[in-house]
């Protein structure tokens, strides 16, 4: 197979890759990649309403 | 006693240094120096298709990150436009250290021990390298609360220069 096959955005390779990526198991493995993600995003939240308290003191 | 919020900075700097963090991992560790990919220990890439399929996982990847990047700098933009949020550098960098050292914690954990899917460094040591990288984000967190912590009590908002009210804010800020 030459390089340019190798690289080319619709070939028998790149049919392969997306087959197997996005076949069975694809929101399984999605959600465990995204797991991370919603973590963080859930204490961006937390401290955003935390922090909305915070002990920074105004005209002391 | 007046409370001024430093929720909006701290949210801002932690979704903005999880994702710069996650940015880290990507390009160093996936791209640069190539130790592992997305799902390297599910799909060992030994093949053009199996490279290229970590390679679409490794997008996918940083397509999240990016959007942990966008939505912290949404929020940064916004906490800059309000006149009751203190603009302090020791909160911002003390939360952008949290941030990645969430991402280190959280993202090592789950990938690395939980669901096994790659490994920083593969082979015999690769157990080590895995515990310092979760390591090396408990000591950003470590940096990073102390940062936090150091800049409680700073109270200047955006676009007023601190050296000229020796911090105090000026009135109807």
């Amino acid at each position: 197979m030459s390089a340019l096959l190798l690289a080319c955005p619709r070939c028998s390779t790149t049919d392969a890759v997306r087959a197997a990526v996005f076949g069975d198991g694809f929101w399984t493995t999605l959600g465990l990649l995204v797991l991370p993600v919603l973590i963080i995003a859930v204490l961006a939240v937390l401290l955003h309403r935390i922090g909305a308290t915070a002990d920074t003191e105004v005209g002391e | 006693m007046n409370k001024r919020p430093r929720g909006a900075i701290l949210s801002a700097g932690l979704l903005l240094g999880a994702g710069l963090g996650g940015f880290v991992d990507g390009i160093l560790f996936h791209q640069i120096l190539q130790w592992h990919n997305m799902l390297s220990s599910v799909i060992p890439p030994t093949d053009i298709v199996a490279i290229k399929t970590n390679m679409l996982w490794d997008g996918l990847f940083h397509a999240f990150t990016w959007l942990l990047c966008a939505v912290g700098l949404g929020v940064l933009w916004h906490a800059g436009r309000r006149s009751d949020v203190p603009w302090s550098t020791r909160t911002f960098v003390g939360s952008l250290l949290l941030g990645w050292g969430v991402f280190n914690v959280v993202e090592g954990t789950i990938d690395h021990f939980i669901i096994d899917i790659h490994h920083v460094h593969p082979g015999t040591n690769e157990l080590a390298w895995d515990i310092a990288f979760v390591v090396f984000g408990a000591l950003l967190l470590l940096g990073g609360s102390a940062l936090v912590w150091a800049g409680r009590r700073d109270r200047v908002p955006r676009g007023v220069d601190p050296h000229l009210f020796g911090g105090a804010v000026p009135r109807g800020a």
